[in-house]
Order: C-alpha cells, then sequence, then structure tokens
C-alpha cells in the first residue's frame, strides 16, 4: 500500500495549496494584477536561499519560520523596488516589473550555487516545478493512524505551512471582509472615502507573499502562478456577488486541484505509462483546461440565450 | 577557451544585441510581458519534439526544436489575444493563465519524456534557465542568423516602428499599417525567443528583453541612442553571462546574464541620479508615451524632478 504514506500527503498539500491560493488570487485578479502574483511567486527565491544559509550556519539545519521570514522580506523588498522604479525613477511599469523579478529569481539561483544549499534542502528543479512527489508521511499506514497524535512526528512540514497559509487567508479575508470589497471592486471611492484603506496594499501584498511561499516549497513557483489566478479568473466570469465570488474560486481552485492529479495519475492507471506525469504541472495544466471550459460554456449559454426560439 | 567557445559568445552577443534593441520596442509598447508569457509557453514545444523523437517518429534536431518551440509560443500569443477579447479577463489574467498552463503542459510532457527514453531527456532545468555549453553549432549559427535578421528588420522598418510605439494613432492617421508593423514585432520576438531558449532559458529571456532597454531608455534622450545602448549593454551582459558560465561549469548562463545586467541597471540609474541635479528626470522618451496618467505633462512644464513634486503635494 502506497496510498497513506506517498500519496496522501501529496494529495492534501494540492488540496490545501488551492485553497490557500486560489482565495489569495481574488486580490490580484480582481485588482488586475495577476502578472504580480507571478512576480510575487518568483521573487521569494534570494530571501528562502539566504534564510536557508543562515539557518544552516547558525543552527547546523534550517529552520522553516526563518524561511518563511526572508521569503516575505525579500517580496516585500521586491515589490518596493519595482513600485520605486516605476513611481520615483520613471521607467515603464510592465518592464520594471519583469526584470525585477528575473532579476530577483536569477539571484537565488546563483545563490543557490554559491552557497551550497542546492542538494542539501532546496534545488532549482523543486523551486520551478515543484516536489509534491517527495512529500513522504514515513508513520501514516491507513486512516486510523490520522487520530494518533504520535503519528504526526514525522508529518512533511510543508503540510504544517500550507494549513497555516490556510488558515492565515482564512482569517484575513473575514477580518477584511467589507473592506476588501470596497478595495478591489471601487478603488476611487476606497481612496476618497478613507475607509481605513491605507494598508491594504500592504497587507495584501504580505498575505500574497505568505501564501506563495508556502505553496511554492511544496507545488513550485509556476504553478503557484497557475492556482492564484485561475481559479479566481474563472469564477469572475460567471459570479456576480462578492460572496459568490470568493466561493466559487476556493472551489473551483479544489476542483482544479483535484482533475490536476487525476490527469497526473492517468496515464498509470490506464497502464499507458510505468510512472505517474509530474502532479504540479498536471495541475496548471489542468487549471487552464478548466479556465477555458468554464469561459467556452458562458459563451454558448450567452449566444443561446440570444437567439429566439 | 577554445575556438568553439569564442565563436558561442560571439553568437550569444549578438544575440543580446538584437533582443536589447528589440525590446527598446516591446518596453515602449507594452509588450515585454508577453515576450514572457511566450517564452514560458514555448517549453511545451521543445519537450513534444523530444517526446516524438524519443517516440521514434522523428530525428531530433536543432531545427525542429526551434520550431517546435515557434509554434507554441505563436499559439500562445493567439490564445492570449483571444482571451484579451473576452469580456471580464485582463490582459493581467490572460497572460498569467496562458504562461502557468502552457508551463504545465511543458513539465507534463518532460516528464513523459524521462520515462518514455531517458537518454534522449533534454534536461528541463537547461531549458528554463538556460546553459550556452550545452549549445551545438548550428544553434550557434541560427543565434547569428536571427540576430542579424532582427538588426536587418529594425534598420529597414526604423521608421514604423518607432511610429508604432510612440504615435500609433498619428501613424494610424497617416496610412502607415500598423497592424502588419505589430504583429512583424510580435514575429520578430517570437522569433528571438524560439532561438534563444537553450542558451538563455525561458525563465531569463524576459530579463534579456527588458532589462537592456530600461538600461537604454533611463539614459538616452534619442531613440537611436537609446537601441545603441540598450544593444551595447545586451551585448556586453550576454558576454560576461556567457564567460562565467562556460568558466565555472555549475553556473547556468540565464541567471549570469540577468545579474550583469542588474548591475549595469543599477550603474546606470546612480549616475542619472548624479545627473539630475540638471532638472533632467524621466527619460524624455518615456515621455512621449501617451500613458493614462497626467504625471509627466505636469512634470515637463515645471521641469521638476518628481521626488520634489511629491513632497510639495
Amino acid at each position: 500500500m502506497t496510498f497513506w504514506p506517498i500519496e496522501f500527503p501529496a494529495m492534501v498539500a494540492a488540496l490545501l495549496a488551492a485553497a490557500a491560493c486560489g482565495l489569495t488570487g481574488n486580490l490580484l485578479v480582481l485588482r488586475r494584477e495577476a502578472m504580480l502574483g507571478d512576480a510575487i511567486s518568483h521573487m521569494v527565491l534570494p530571501g528562502l536561499v539566504i534564510a536557508a544559509w543562515i539557518g544552516s550556519l547558525l543552527w547546523g539545519d534550517m529552520w522553516r519560520p526563518f524561511n518563511f521570514l526572508g521569503a516575505v522580506v525579500a517580496a516585500v523588498a521586491g515589490v518596493a523596488l519595482l513600485r520605486w522604479l516605476e513611481r520615483r525613477q520613471g521607467t515603464e511599469p510592465r518592464a520594471a516589473m519583469g526584470f525585477v523579478f528575473t532579476a530577483f529569481f536569477a539571484l537565488g539561483v546563483i545563490l543557490l550555487e554559491a552557497t551550497g544549499q542546492t542538494n542539501r534542502h532546496l534545488d532549482v528543479e523543486h523551486a520551478l516545478f515543484g516536489s509534491l512527489e517527495t512529500l513522504i508521511w514515513i508513520d501514516l499506514f491507513s486512516w486510523q493512524d490520522l487520530a494518533r497524535l504520535a503519528s504526526y512526528t514525522t508529518m512533511p512540514s510543508a503540510l504544517a505551512s500550507l494549513s497555516l497559509a490556510l488558515v492565515a487567508t482564512l482569517v484575513y479575508f473575514a477580518i477584511n471582509r467589507r473592506r476588501l470589497m470596497v478595495w478591489l471592486f471601487d478603488p476611487a471611492y476606497s481612496q476618497t472615502s478613507g475607509l481605513a484603506l491605507r494598508g491594504m496594499e500592504l497587507s495584501s501584498g504580505l498575505l500574497v507573499a505568505f501564501v506563495a511561499m508556502a505553496a511554492f516549497e511544496a507545488v513550485g513557483a509556476v504553478l503557484v502562478v497557475a492556482l492564484l489566478v485561475a481559479p479566481a479568473a474563472a469564477a469572475h466570469l460567471f459570479a456576480r456577488r462578492f460572496a459568490t465570488q470568493l466561493l466559487a474560486s476556493v472551489l473551483l481552485a479544489l476542483a482544479m486541484a483535484a482533475f490536476g492529479l487525476w490527469l497526473a495519475d492517468a496515464p498509470l492507471r490506464f497502464g499507458w505509462l510505468s510512472d505517474t506525469l509530474p502532479a504540479s504541472g498536471a495541475i496548471a495544466f489542468a487549471a487552464g483546461l478548466v479556465f477555458i471550459l468554464i469561459l467556452i460554456s458562458g459563451t454558448l449559454r450567452r449566444r443561446v440565450r440570444k437567439t429566439p426560439g | 577557451m577554445t575556438l568553439i567557445d569564442l565563436l558561442l559568445l560571439t553568437a550569444l552577443a549578438a544575440f543580446g544585441a538584437a533582443s536589447g534593441a528589440l525590446g527598446v520596442f516591446l518596453t515602449l509598447r507594452g509588450r515585454t510581458l508577453v515576450v514572457d508569457a511566450m517564452s514560458h509557453a514555448a517549453l511545451p514545444g521543445i519537450a513534444l519534439i523530444g517526446l516524438l523523437a524519443g517516440l521514434g517518429m522523428v530525428v531530433r534536431s536543432g531545427f525542429l526544436l526551434v520550431v517546435g518551440a515557434l509554434v507554441f509560443a505563436a499559439l500562445a500569443a493567439v490564445v492570449i489575444l483571444w482571451l484579451r477579447r473576452q469580456e471580464r479577463v485582463s490582459e493581467d489574467s490572460a497572460m498569467a493563465l496562458v504562461l502557468s498552463s502552457f508551463f504545465g503542459l511543458g513539465v507534463m510532457l518532460f516528464g513523459w519524456l524521462q520515462l518514455v527514453d531517458p537518454s534522449q531527456s533534454l534536461g528541463l532545468t537547461s531549458f528554463a534557465l538556460g546553459q550556452v555549453a550545452t549549445m551545438s553549432l548550428g544553434e550557434a549559427w541560427s543565434l547569428l542568423a536571427v540576430a542579424l535578421l532582427v538588426t536587418l528588420v529594425i534598420w529597414a522598418g526604423y521608421r514604423g516602428l518607432c511610429l508604432l510605439v510612440f504615435d500609433a494613432d498619428y501613424a494610424a492617421t497617416t496610412g502607415w499599417p500598423l497592424a502588419r508593423l505589430d504583429a512583424l514585432l510580435m514575429a520578430l520576438a517570437t522569433l528571438l525567443l524560439a532561438v534563444g531558449l537553450r542558451s538563455v532559458g525561458a525563465i531569463m529571456l524576459l530579463g534579456l528583453v527588458a532589462g537592456p532597454a530600461l538600461i537604454g531608455l533611463a539614459w538616452a534622450k534619442r531613440m537611436p541612442q537609446a537601441l545603441g545602448l540598450a544593444a551595447a549593454s545586451g551585448a556586453g551582459a550576454c558576454v560576461i553571462g556567457g564567460t562565467i558560465s562556460l568558466e565555472g561549469t555549475q553556473v547556468a548562463t540565464g541567471p549570469a546574464i540577468i545579474l550583469s545586467l542588474a548591475v549595469m541597471l543599477a550603474l546606470v540609474l546612480s549616475a542619472r541620479g548624479l545627473r539630475r541635479s540638471r532638472g533632467v528626470c524621466r527619460s524624455p522618451l518615456l515621455r512621449g508615451l501617451d500613458r493614462s496618467d497626467s504625471a509627466p505633462s505636469l512634470e515637463r512644464q515645471s521641469g521638476r524632478p518628481q521626488g520634489e513634486k511629491e513632497r510639495q503635494a
């Protein structure tokens, strides 16, 4: 039986990442800043590498909360840098963003080699393409083990950080629901009304960085983008109320993750291939497919409604 | 350094110059992130050719890999254009969606290739981050050829391209074929990224397009100067990055190129900071762009640095 120790943690990690990213993605998609998610998910890498390196110097091993701190600091520094470039230096905003996040990622890749962190805890391939398959829960053999506290000592730590990210996202949305509605849908009013919205940009940026970092370790930079953007963009195609939008984005994210996991597993199950395909890639692809399906079905339905009879 | 290394570096430098110059037009037209999405989207094309070769259907060659990359990059551009025309899909969402789902497909196909025939494995990481050492001579020639082509087209279509990026409305009223010029710009970008994937890398290509352009536009006051500066910094960064990558075996080429560009940009921006006391803040080239925010026009009248204006406000 390989389900409980190997497949179950990967599945849970994918679903947790999907729920957290799917909800957080609304902060980017509804402000038409989806590519900022791409930028942030790339910019966390150098912070993560430096934190892991310092951690291995100080404690002999990396310490996960410290990694989180490093990644969030890097993301905030990166966003501050690109805002400074576009506002104070007058550079073309999109080009400035593109160059800054590419440069941050490049720095992270070089630092990985230079500090010798490669192959110890992190490597470039996992940073890019994710490592859902390497999450192994050694002490888990059946569902009964989930009820035993002792088995949680070998739980992959990525699961813990993803759960934390999901909780943080839920709390953030619960606290700021009304403020978010104004800030996301009526930026002009939110500026004039002074509804305590000054901190929204910073706090939402911090949340995106935190969630991206948690998901980044498990599923990779590019899948983070897919999970941030696709569910919220798909929900935005049909949702007419804020609550519907939020609920639909989470449910769609879960569906996309499940579809992707099935897609990765299908060739093995049908006996076409000798092993599964990379799950993170499959989820990103599935997210795109689901979005296109919803888009096309919406267009068709509208067309049917328009034609008389 | 062997003769072959020297040839590779020359080709890479020419490529860097061409993408730097083209990057200026792409930046002024606001198209840099589309290039990023397209270069990510080219990966499944490469994986598909590798897979077909692994299954014994075609013989793998550098030419076929470029064709595969071209097809998928063009497909991505078409999908982005189509998505952008839909209601309720912003341009950013369209790009991010295409970028991530095509890239995901590429990762899947590379995984499949690994299972079918591990000996055919092309190394996904080297295509993502670039590795000049894996380049064949044929690919070096293709870099040179594309660089030459891009230079020729920019030289021949200079007036049209300038009108396209600076004053599209005027160009349209005087009968310039704007749609065709725009398509030409994107076609050149597609060609550039398809041949550059192996040496610069899908993720790093954006930096080589945007970085030199930022440097050129930050310093130059006139378009030819900006183009020259961008081409020079692109070529210089490619030489530095390529040398580092060829000498130190572990370093990927793309990140080395981008980091040298980042150092150059920092130098140019601080040099401009010194020049700023004369009241020149924004690049005059960027002022010509019709942006929705009205800040530049205010600044042009007062001629004050932007920072000062903000403090007064």
